[in-house]
């Protein structure tokens, strides 16, 4: 505290007066001037003006800081300046002509400087703590304004009195101290400025308390130099006096300052306090525009239900006027139909405070009611207990319309998928049916034991029948398991098999067409590699891919190459063909169903274009991949890639 | 062999007859009419029994039903003929009853004449 009371402004301050104080006491010790009672007088009703002016100034400033302390002070200077009046009008009433009276002059002095002197020590003491500075109520400001008043009156009074009813004789000695009540009264002014430091008070920064510390330190040296004066106006005296003006005046011009510097941080506070609240305003007003002009509904409700406000979309869409829905109930827009679903979700908002995206249906004024997602967004007091919600409400109207048309589409669908599937099986038997005897009666036509010999020729016409009714009945079969496929109804049967035989299989089917078209055909394949997977089946898709590669195959040289082999946890089976190849672009559309290369009407080849969409259908049922790889003019090769163990 | 024949299409009934007929020299009757053909089954003793699956009014699935109930279903081998696609489940619940097989159209005459030839050589075993 020390270290940093010398480097303090207040050092400074206390410093300056002290030292001209100082001066001055030193050289007013050797003049010798005279002065008059009349010269007292002014002197005296100068420093009770001052007194009155400091009193009003401190009660002005504490009422307004609400600083006890100011007030206090205000309030003693009131007090003294009463009695220095009285004191003044003692001297110039002459009263000093009988030694009786003329005690009252010089104790009326003492009995202010003493008043002075306790209330500046009551102030420091009682008051100086800065800390109920700014909880100070009106109230409190009040009881203290009465019971100090009080007390200052009565401790007037009595100072008073005990100094008129001269109970203390008048005591002047030939020392160096002629007045030893002075040197009590500068005692209590040194009381109080060590009370000042002690509470630490010379840490504010205001300069009204700077103002005190030179009251106090002024006191101090007025009051021990009229102490050291004689009865008669010396220069002393006058000194004293003087310094005593010096002091009061001090206090009004350090309280005006200080008044000054307040009235300027209170408009400083109010403009700052005026911008602040103009952003404020601003951003309420974004706010509120977005709520106000938000597309979507929003209402504020409480806890009961009660909508105390909403937006223009709120109060546009349901028909009313804004006037007419602050205040009413929530249930006031719900068709009667919905209130229970609406009273049981309210509820539960109620009591978990979550309710989101929640389908609600409300009603216009016009009785109209529509579909609409609720989503609350609660409102909190400081306690964190909800006390109500900005509810967001979105009209989904549209959506619950499109969703509806939708169904209905989707029901549709599933009808005519329906009436496709039962159109498929119906056809297929009805196909089926006559091709029954076409094919029975052909095959019996072929076999010599049932129907006798036939000529070459008519072999060759039954042959081509039955060939031909054979192709239209693997058709069917094709249809039919494209079907299967689609509707994921195929079945799988799972066996361990081995690729090399089944490959021996699948050649033996072609066999004639091999041997009529002279194609090479070559299986590469170790013999022990096996596949858990559906056997027909597989078969059914090597047989399909060879009758591609047939297709496609040169007049002469045609050769068609089958191979296998293991890459990691799989089966990579390939039939490659030296036919024309596909065409890069038309590779990816390949194993769409009823896909064809070439689909003029003068093309070469023939074909459903289900066989490699049934291909594709099979393998990937059996977690499997199909893909083909193929260069124009020089041949394709299709690969399937199935897993060597089944996963279930 | 007795072997009679059920299907609402002539000319499938024909080429059965053929096939009996002609391989074996077996004895073939057959009707149209499935309402005849159950009463046939139940009036006649049969050795084996060609029955259409789909036919209207009275299905082959139904007759099979109504023989199973009526515990004269294994009297003879009924052998049931299909052109619609019969799922799994359904066959196998039908020669679980005591279907002798299932048999898809159009069916390979070479098959049928198997199966006939099996059928005589059960029986022949069995006297």
């Amino acid at each position: 505290v020390n270290s940093n009371f010398f480097s303090s402004t207040l050092f400074k301050f206390t410093l300056i007066p002290t030292i001209p104080l100082i001066l001055l006491f030193i050289f007013s010790y050797n003049l010798d001037t005279r002065t008059t009672g009349t010269d007292h007088f002014y002197f005296e009703i100068i420093s009770v003006i001052l007194s009155f002016i400091a009193a009003y100034y401190c009660i002005w400033r504490g009422y307004a800081l609400k600083n006890k302390l100011s007030l206090f002070i205000g309030l003693g200077f009131h007090a003294a300046g009463i009695i220095d009046l009285l004191h003044s009008v003692f001297s110039i009433m002459n009263l000093g002509a009988s030694p009786f009276e003329a005690y009252f002059i010089p104790q009326t002095w003492v009995a202010g400087r003493i008043l002075l002197g306790i209330v500046m020590m009551i102030a420091v003491t009682k008051f100086g703590n800065q800390s109920n500075y700014y909880k100070t109520d009106e109230t409190s400001l009040r009881n203290t304004i009465l019971y100090a008043s009080l007390g200052l009156a009565s401790l007037a009074t009595v100072i008073t009195v005990i100094s008129l009813t001269h109970p203390f004789p008048f005591v002047t000695i030939d020392f160096i101290i002629k007045r030893p009540y002075e040197l009590i009264s500068a005692t209590i002014f040194l009381i109080a400025l060590v009370y000042f430091y002690k509470n630490k008070l010379h840490y504010i920064n205001d300069s009204f308390y700077q103002a005190i510390v030179l009251t106090l330190l002024i006191n101090v040296f007025s009051n021990i130099i009229i102490s050291t004066s004689s009865l008669v106006f010396d220069t002393l005296f006058i000194v004293a006096h003087a310094l005593k003006i010096v002091s009061y005046f001090v206090f009004v011009i350090a309280v005006s300052s200080s008044s000054v510097h307040h009235y300027k941080m209170k408009n400083q506070l109010a403009e700052d306090l005026e911008q602040a609240n103009e952003k404020l305003y601003a951003n309420q007003r974004k706010y509120r525009d977005l709520y106000d002009l938000a597309p979507a509904m929003y209402r504020t409700i409480d806890t009961k239900g009660m909508i105390l406000d909403c937006n223009h979309a709120y109060a546009d869409t349901l028909g009313y006027s804004k006037a007419e829905i602050i205040g009413s109930s929530i249930y006031d827009y719900v068709p009667p139909d919905h209130l229970n679903k609406i009273k049981d979700s309210f509820e539960e908002w109620s009591t978990t405070g979550r309710v989101q995206n929640r389908e609600v249906w409300l009603v216009k004024k016009n009785g109209e009611s529509f579909p609409t997602l609720l989503s609350a967004g609660n409102i909190y007091d400081s306690d964190k207990k909800l006390i109500g919600s900005n509810t967001v409400i979105r009209d989904i109207s549209e959506i619950h319309t499109t969703k509806k048309r939708l169904e209905e589409a989707y029901e549709e669908l599933k009808q005519t998928d329906i009436q496709k599937n039962e159109f498929a099986s119906m056809i297929t038997h009805e196909l089926r049916t006559p091709l029954t005897p076409i094919m029975g009666f052909s095959q019996a036509l072929k076999s010599t034991q049932l129907m006798g010999q036939l000529s070459e020729k008519q072999l060759l016409a039954v042959n081509k029948i039955y060939s031909n009714a054979k192709k239209l009945d693997r058709l069917i079969a094709d249809i039919l398991d494209a079907q299967k496929l689609d509707l994921n109804q195929m079945k799988f049967i799972m066996s361990e098999f081995l690729i090399d035989k089944l490959f021996v299989e699948v050649i033996q089917n072609y066999g004639l067409l091999i041997k009529e078209r002279k194609i090479l055909v070559n299986s590469y394949c170790a013999n022990n590699i096996s596949l858990n997977s559906d056997r027909n089946r597989i078969g059914q898709v090597l047989e399909n891919l060879i009758k591609n590669a047939l297709e496609f195959l040169p007049v002469e040289n045609g050769v068609i190459q089958l191979s296998a082999e293991r890459v990691d946890e799989s089966v990579v089976i390939s039939v490659n063909d030296n036919g024309s190849g596909i065409p890069k672009e038309k590779q990816k559309d390949l194993f769409k169903k009823f896909y064809q290369v070439d689909t003029s009407d003068t093309r070469k080849h023939s074909g459903t274009g289900l066989g490699l969409a049934i291909c594709k259908g099979i393998v990937e049922s059996l977690d499997g991949q199909i893909w083909v790889e193929s260069e124009v003019d020089k041949g394709s090769t299709f690969y399937i890639r199935l897993p060597s163990e089944a996963k279930n | 062999l007795k072997i009679f024949g059920i299907d609402d299409t002539e000319d499938i009934n024909l080429i059965m007859k053929l096939i009996a007929e002609s391989h074996g020299g077996h004895d073939y009757t057959y009707t149209k009419n499935p309402h005849d053909g159950l009463k046939q089954i139940r009036e006649s003793q049969f050795d084996l029994v060609f029955l259409d699956l789909g036919m209207p009014e009275l299905s082959g699935k139904t007759i099979v039903d109504l023989l199973w109930k009526e515990n004269i279903l294994k009297k003879q081998k009924i052998v049931l003929l299909t052109a619609a696609v019969v799922p799994t489940s359904e066959i196998v619940e039908m020669i679980e009853k005591g279907v002798y097989d299932f048999i898809n159209k159009p069916m390979d005459i070479d098959h049928i004449i198997k199966l006939i030839d099996k059928v005589e050589k059960s029986l022949t075993i069995k006297d």
